[in-house]
């Protein structure tokens, strides 16, 4: 067994504690509401000296991605944490940090954005950032937000990859609830995250470089179009990447997780904590002799398609479980990706999707029984309701 | 869901549930169990009431939903005793009543335990701080964890940010509810 240290610790716990242990030379962060405990853990560690991180202390959202911009280009190791309407203040820069290629780390806790005002989980924020070219991870307990935090930085800063990576994590389900998590020995986490060594540092003046120049349509198209291939390569590093991790962890990160899938006849797909709760019923369900399944979605920016499709393509029926709407009336984010991604294949399962728990509605047990229940249903049916509300009054 | 033990903690904004609820999971944690513990969070304000849940497993736990049929409920402020599960093991009480009388005029079907933390909470510490007192309750009543455990988590967790002094008062009012309970 490797050496580790086991820990009683919420999400946000684990976020700030990955974060000590990375040491990043930079953290930009908007010290009030609606930044999350994250930051809290973590300023406590830079008050006690227990790590060697500047924190700028700025005066808005905004300004936290603006300074973290700055630092990167610089050529620090950058990271920030924020939530909600914190990250859609963020947004104009977000984009920025994505299309200047720079490696930020940023720990989001999903929470709803207003109106109405409400602090609780949903994954409207992080949503809001699937189309800003930035890696999305989504972690499923405190110990996956452990695991990609540390993970993320390497696939950030990774030469052929240099792109900012978001690591999710469910607000208040994960972020303040205590949970078992194993922790690396610092040691461990230095050798496998390593020393920066940014490919094209501002500060190197003897060869210096322009970031964010104007650029027309003579060359904002080329760029752009090097952006979207830098994407290309982020399956192939992250798979590595999780090879090594495994290594020195024992666990092994995937950007697809199939939960007993292989034999399934009706699927769930879905991101963050509901996929734990799923797990629960899948299993109670494969007692009573239901062939259920999971899916769980690791990676949704890119998205790992490839996967999707072989871990699907034999279910009779599956329910993509969106715990955000995209006012399209054509289902949630995550829904309309997977049916696309579905769309090339012949035979293909039929698909519902569920809009759930917004603002920290709960996803109780019942809920999941109940679709797996429907989608017995509409394996049966060649006709039925595609976009549905799970959990909420009048659904 | 019959390996996991679970416990509802009802209690008002102050008075330390959420506390409580933390210590017991990492006591837990530290005999080798998995753990979680998470706490309702509605209005963040002293006084409102919270509700606070622990799930004790000896095997991984993945659900995520909140507590629905507690093994064991503590009632961490009498005024919210309609609250508690009614269909829970054991119930345990912050209240002066004796557990007849509770039976007598409640429709809970457990087993009732009680104990005047708020009294010890006062007479000790000189305020109405009832978790500690309420921790060594649950412990008496339940044997669910090793007291000197649970009383290395409760100094770990606390006496840095109170000081030595109060928690020695407040390690005397764990163990005097410990003593002190009254079951039916």
């Amino acid at each position: 067994m490797k050496k580790m240290k086991t820990k009683a610790l919420t999400g946000a716990d684990a976020a700030g504690t990955a974060m000590k242990q990375i040491d990043p030379d930079v953290v930009a962060a908007y010290p009030i509401t609606p930044q999350t405990p994250v930051m809290h853990k973590f300023a406590k560690f830079i008050a006690d000296g227990e790590v060697h991180t500047e924190l700028i202390k700025v005066e808005s959202e905004h300004s936290a991605m603006s300074a973290s911009v700055g630092a990167a280009s610089a050529g620090a190791r950058v990271m920030t944490a924020t939530a909600a309407n914190g990250l859609a203040l963020m947004v104009e820069i977000v984009y920025i940090a994505a299309s200047l290629r720079l490696p930020i780390v940023m720990n989001v806790v999903n929470r709803a954005l207003s109106a109405p005002i409400n602090i609780h989980c949903d994954h409207s924020d992080s949503m809001l950032c699937r189309d800003s070219g930035w890696i999305q991870l989504y972690s499923e307990n405190q110990q996956e937000v452990y695991d990609n935090t540390l993970l993320a930085v390497r696939l950030a800063e990774n030469s052929k990859v240099k792109l900012p990576v978001m690591v999710c994590q469910d607000g208040f389900i994960t972020s303040h609830e205590v949970m078992r998590v194993d922790l690396l020995e610092d040691k461990k986490v230095k050798d496998f995250i390593g020393k920066h060594k940014p490919d094209y540092p501002l500060l190197d003046t003897d060869n210096p470089v322009t970031y964010g120049p104007l650029d027309l349509f003579d060359y904002y198209f080329e760029h752009k179009r090097q952006q979207s291939e830098a994407l290309t390569h982020v399956f192939e590093t992250f798979n590595n990447l999780s090879k090594e991790y495994e290594k020195i962890s024992g666990r092994k990160l995937n950007l697809i997780e199939p939960y007993k899938l292989k034999d399934a006849e009706l699927a769930i797909i879905c991101l963050n904590s509901s996929a734990g709760s799923v797990k629960f019923v899948v299993d109670q369900l494969r007692e009573w002799g239901v062939k259920a399944g999971l899916l769980k979605i690791r990676m949704f920016r890119p998205f790992p398609k490839k996967l999707v499709v072989d871990a699907l393509k034999h279910v009779k029926a599956f329910a993509v479980l969106d715990r955000s709407e995209s006012f399209s009336l054509q289902g949630g984010p995550l829904f309309t990706e997977i049916r696309s991604t579905m769309y090339e294949i012949e035979n293909k399962p039929k698909s519902v999707n569920y809009i759930y728990g917004l603002g920290g509605r709960e996803l109780k047990l019942d809920h999941i029984r109940q679709v797996f229940e429907d989608l017995g249903k509409v394996a049966e049916s060649n006709k039925f309701k595609i976009v549905r509300f799970l959990g909420v009054r009048n659904g | 869901m019959e390996d996991i033990y679970e416990i509802t903690i009802i209690g008002r904004g102050g008075q330390g549930a959420k506390t409580a609820s933390e210590v017991l999971a990492i006591a837990a944690l530290h005999e080798g169990k998995y753990i979680q513990a998470f706490s309702e969070y509605g209005a963040e304000r002293s006084g409102a009431p919270i509700v606070s849940f622990i799930r004790i497993s000896k095997n991984p736990i993945t659900i995520h939903t909140s507590v629905l049929e507690p093994n064991l409920t503590v009632v961490m402020d009498e005024s919210l005793l309609s609250m508690a599960n009614k269909n829970s093991d054991k119930v345990v009480i912050n209240t002066v009543r004796s557990p007849d009388k509770i039976k007598h005029c409640t429709n809970l079907k457990g087993k009732i335990y009680t104990a005047d933390c708020t009294g010890i909470s006062v007479e000790i510490l000189g305020r109405n701080i009832p978790n500690t007192p309420t921790l060594g309750a649950v412990l008496k009543a339940t044997n669910l964890l090793p007291k000197n455990c649970v009383e290395k988590q409760l100094r770990n967790k606390l006496e840095q940010k109170i000081g030595k002094k109060i928690m020695d008062k407040n390690i005397e009012c764990f163990n005097r509810a410990y003593e002190e309970l009254k079951e039916h």
